[in-house]
């Protein structure tokens, strides 16, 4: 007859059980975003997986931004070393250069990629795309740190007025996840970012316990693959089908910054100059990414529901100053697409958008690919 | 509900059933607070308190229609009366507790709410004293349950009805464009009904308010079943199950199976699980029978998960509710199937519709057996289908378990003598119940498409692609 279970036991063992895994979840986790099915069992992801919470079970991608190794690993920049005839290229920025919309096969380095561009030393120009949605260029010197392993040649660096503009909501919500790193870059090339909700990440941080959300969800991102791979879908496009027809402007407060005067103090240029310390020699062009400008109701202000006229002009002469003193390679992308190019948003673009602006861009790549 | 809310419920469940006097007073209290608490949040911020004040007032109502004179004392019932009216007016007082956590705090005046109490008081008084007007006033109870169950799951008429109080509140009509959602209607009812029914036929019990409420919004059934019978859920409440050694244990492991059935297993495979998304994008049928084979087990998972969660609760309070599962992804046929497919529904339906259906068209016209059996089969199951949601989707599901019943029924009778003498065999036993396995969980999974895809036509759509004809 088997002995009577006692529940003090069971209890016991359950604990002993769980402070285990608790602690061993510090060594094994790291292990396990780092080894994905992604680029060993099913291919790497052309672009970082990005969705909003809410939909997390109805599209194929999830967001591990609090992960940027997970991200990494999943990624296709990830699956083999580089072949020494090719010239990398890596794309940052946010929705417009990730692809908000679109197909992963149809982002903008992708458009480049399709071009299949030689430079002067007969070297391949491979585009990837690195970019993440959320206008955040601390973020982006975050991904480019992690991202210089992967031995990049050429740096291109899309910004809009938003993404270079202080955004404590952003700070916090892509900053803490990597505290050590961005207090490390804050510190070390003197940023002006205030740090004082950052606060350094401990062994307890590891845990299963603290760490059971990013389990889950990389847990879940592996189990994405399946559909991803039955589909050819990395995110809910089937969402984003209207195009950016309406003329007529109203605007969004929250991107109206400054009132009317907006002066170098206003926007992260310290950010990209920190960026061009981080990678030298390695170049990097930085992109004013192009805007649809409306022609209908409050156009005489504004030139999208985004951006007023206004600050948008300031920011542009800011920009374009400040690269021309730091000779900072500078390509302003504005107005250079067709407005019925732009979809669901005055900066994302459709997939001959994309085009038209890899067209524009791949003569200034060649360029920069082949140093004077 | 989350697993922050199981284990809080899991914690009082295990005070309570410790508890050595005043069990069922406190079950009653904390059952009519966990009808607020949960009831989630509605367009209209009133609703969240009203809908739960109604399950109460309903409740009550159809206490008062269905109990015995000899129960209805004061004495008995005085306690349970100050107890919810008290639960009531502290929920209410949350305007001024502020516990936004816990419950919302834009609740009504509490005077409306004072008046309304009272009314409901009057009410309850005047229907048990007006004795002779019961079986009219059951019947009508039953029509009135019924009609609040159509409205509830017709999204067209709630929609409506959340458009109309919208603009009486001068606020714009898409602001309604909500379903809403009262907690636990669906399985009140089926309680409600089935003691209405009993008291009509001379077979409910004698129970107190107490009693019956407890037995109608007992917390760890009451959003997701079992549908437990009052005789039976009474017996344990007035004596309940000791929580000994092995009792401890066995509530401990239904939670922790139940928890990882629902919030690990379940929840991982509704990520591969066929939706309507997936229709659209997918296209090799290999894929899609992954993906809706996936979605089989996470049905199965998470329904069954939170039934062991509720068993695991009960048996802390002492309390052994039904059981609604028996690995129907095993059974061999259809009718096996719908044995042991949440029981407590079938066993329900096949109480108070397919029996008496059966016995009436027996009883009436000669019909030949067969379309007896179609008729029943069709219509319990349709039934059942349309329980989930007034819509063409949930009517095709019904109909293609009831015309599956109806086949497996019929082939039954066909092949009894039929069937070559190997079949009899054990190894050839062993072959024709595999084979009835994997045909029944593949029709049942065929079935789902109709319940889970949003329209007939996407369903269809679906078909067409796993049989690689799309």
């Amino acid at each position: 007859m088997p002995a009577p279970v006692k529940p003090w036991r069971v209890l016991v063992k359950a604990l002993v059980i769980l402070c285990v895994f608790n602690f061993a979840s510090i060594y094994l986790y790291p292990w396990l975003s780092d080894h994905q099915i992604y680029n060993h069992i099913v291919p790497g992801r052309l672009r970082f997986p990005d969705s909003q919470p809410e939909s997390e079970l109805t599209v194929h991608s999830l967001s591990l931004y609090d992960d940027f190794d997970a991200m990494f690993a999943s990624h296709v920049i990830s699956a083999k070393s580089k072949p020494s005839d090719e010239f990398r290229v890596f794309f940052l920025g946010d929705s417009s250069f990730w692809g908000d919309g679109i197909s992963a096969s149809g982002t903008l380095s992708q458009q480049i990629n399709g071009l299949h561009l030689r430079n002067c030393r007969n070297q391949n120009i491979v585009a990837y795309n690195l970019a993440l949605p959320t206008p955040y260029v601390m973020k982006d010197l975050l991904i480019l740190n992690n991202a210089l392993k992967y031995q990049p040649d050429l740096i291109v660096w899309g910004v809009t007025l938003q993404s270079l503009g202080y955004s404590d909501e952003n700070a916090a919500l892509l900053l803490s996840s990597q505290s050590d790193e961005a207090l490390y870059l804050i510190h070390h090339y003197e940023i002006n970012i205030q740090t004082n909700f950052l606060k350094p990440r401990t062994l307890w941080d590891l845990t299963l316990l603290a760490n059971r959300s990013n389990i889950k969800r990389l847990t879940i991102f592996q189990e994405d693959a399946l559909p991803w791979i039955a589909t050819g879908v990395d995110d809910s496009i089937t969402t984003v089908v209207q195009t950016q027809t309406g003329n007529d402007i109203y605007p969004r407060s929250i991107y109206m910054l400054h009132g009317t005067t907006l002066t170098a103090d206003n926007l992260m240029l310290d950010v990209l100059k920190s960026a061009d310390n981080l990678v030298r020699p390695i170049p990097i062009l930085i992109v004013n990414e192009p805007i649809f400008t409306a022609t209908g109701k409050n156009s005489q202000q504004y030139y999208n529901n985004f951006d007023s006229r206004i600050l948008y002009d300031q920011y542009r002469s800011i920009l374009s100053d400040w690269a021309s003193a730091n000779h900072q390679p500078y390509f302003d992308a504005w107005i250079s697409v067709p407005r019925s190019e732009f979809t669901n948003s005055p900066l994302h673009l459709s997939v001959s958008g994309e085009k038209a602006l890899a067209s524009l861009l791949s003569p200034v790549i060649l360029g920069m690919s082949c140093p004077q | 509900m989350t697993i922050l809310q199981i284990s809080i419920l899991a914690i009082i469940a295990l005070l309570l059933g410790r508890l050595p006097r005043g069990r069922q007073l406190i079950l009653l209290a904390v059952s009519a607070f966990v009808v607020f608490w949960l009831q989630p949040a509605e367009p209209f911020v009133s609703l969240s308190f009203w809908l739960p004040v109604a399950t109460l007032t309903i409740t009550i109502l159809a206490w008062a229609l269905t109990s015995t004179p000899e129960m209805r004392g004061w004495k008995q019932n005085g306690t349970a009366i100050a107890i919810l009216a008290g639960v009531v007016i502290l929920m209410d007082l949350n305007s001024h507790f502020k516990l936004t956590q816990v419950y919302i705090s834009a609740t009504p005046h509490l005077t409306l709410t004072l008046i309304v109490l009272i009314v409901i008081a009057g009410i309850t008084l005047l229907l048990t004293r007006w004795q002779r007007a019961h079986p009219v006033m059951q019947a009508a109870a039953l029509i009135a349950i019924i009609l609040i169950f159509i409205f509830l799951k017709t999204p067209r008429l709630t929609n409506l009805a959340l458009t109309f109080l919208a603009s009486t509140q001068g606020q714009k009509p898409n602001a309604a464009d909500v379903a809403f959602d009262w907690l636990g209607f669906s399985y009140l009812a089926f309680r409600l009904m089935h003691t209405i029914r009993d008291r009509q036929s001379g077979r409910l019990p004698a129970v107190t308010l107490a009693e019956y409420v407890n037995y109608v919004i007992f917390f760890p059934s009451f959003t997701a079943g079992p549908i437990d019978r009052l005789e039976r859920f009474i017996k344990d409440l007035r004596s309940p199950l000791p929580l000994d050694d092995e009792g401890w244990v066995d509530a401990g492991t239904r939670l922790f199976v139940g928890l990882f059935k629902k919030f690990v297993v379940a929840d991982l495979l509704a990520v591969i699980s066929i939706s309507d998304v997936l229709v659209s994008q997918v296209k090799g049928a290999g894929w899609m029978w992954l993906f809706l084979y996936a979605y089989s087990l996470r049905i199965y998972l998470d329904f069954s998960g939170y039934t062991d969660v509720a068993i695991g609760l009960g048996l802390l309070l002492g309390i052994r509710l039904p059981e609604n599962f028996a690995a129907p992804y095993l059974k061999p046929n259809l009718t096996q199937f719908w044995n042991s497919w949440h029981m407590t529904l079938t066993q329900w339906f096949r109480a108070y519709f397919f029996n008496p259906l059966t016995r009436a068209l027996r009883g009436g016209k000669r019909l030949s057996i067969w379309i007896i059996i179609f008729v029943t089969q069709i219509s319990t199951m349709v039934l059942i289908g349309l329980w989930h949601g007034v819509g063409l989707n949930f009517v095709l599901w019904g109909a293609w378990h009831g015309l599956g019943l109806f086949i497996h029924n019929r082939w039954n009778e066909w092949v009894r003598n039929r069937l070559p003498a190997w079949t009899q065999s054990p190894r050839g036993q062993i072959v024709m119940n595999a084979l009835g396995i994997f045909l029944t969980f593949n029709y049942v999974s065929l079935g789902w498409l109709f319940f889970t895809l949003s329209t007939p036509a996407i369903s269809w759509q679906a078909m067409l692609k796993l049989f690689g004809l799309a």
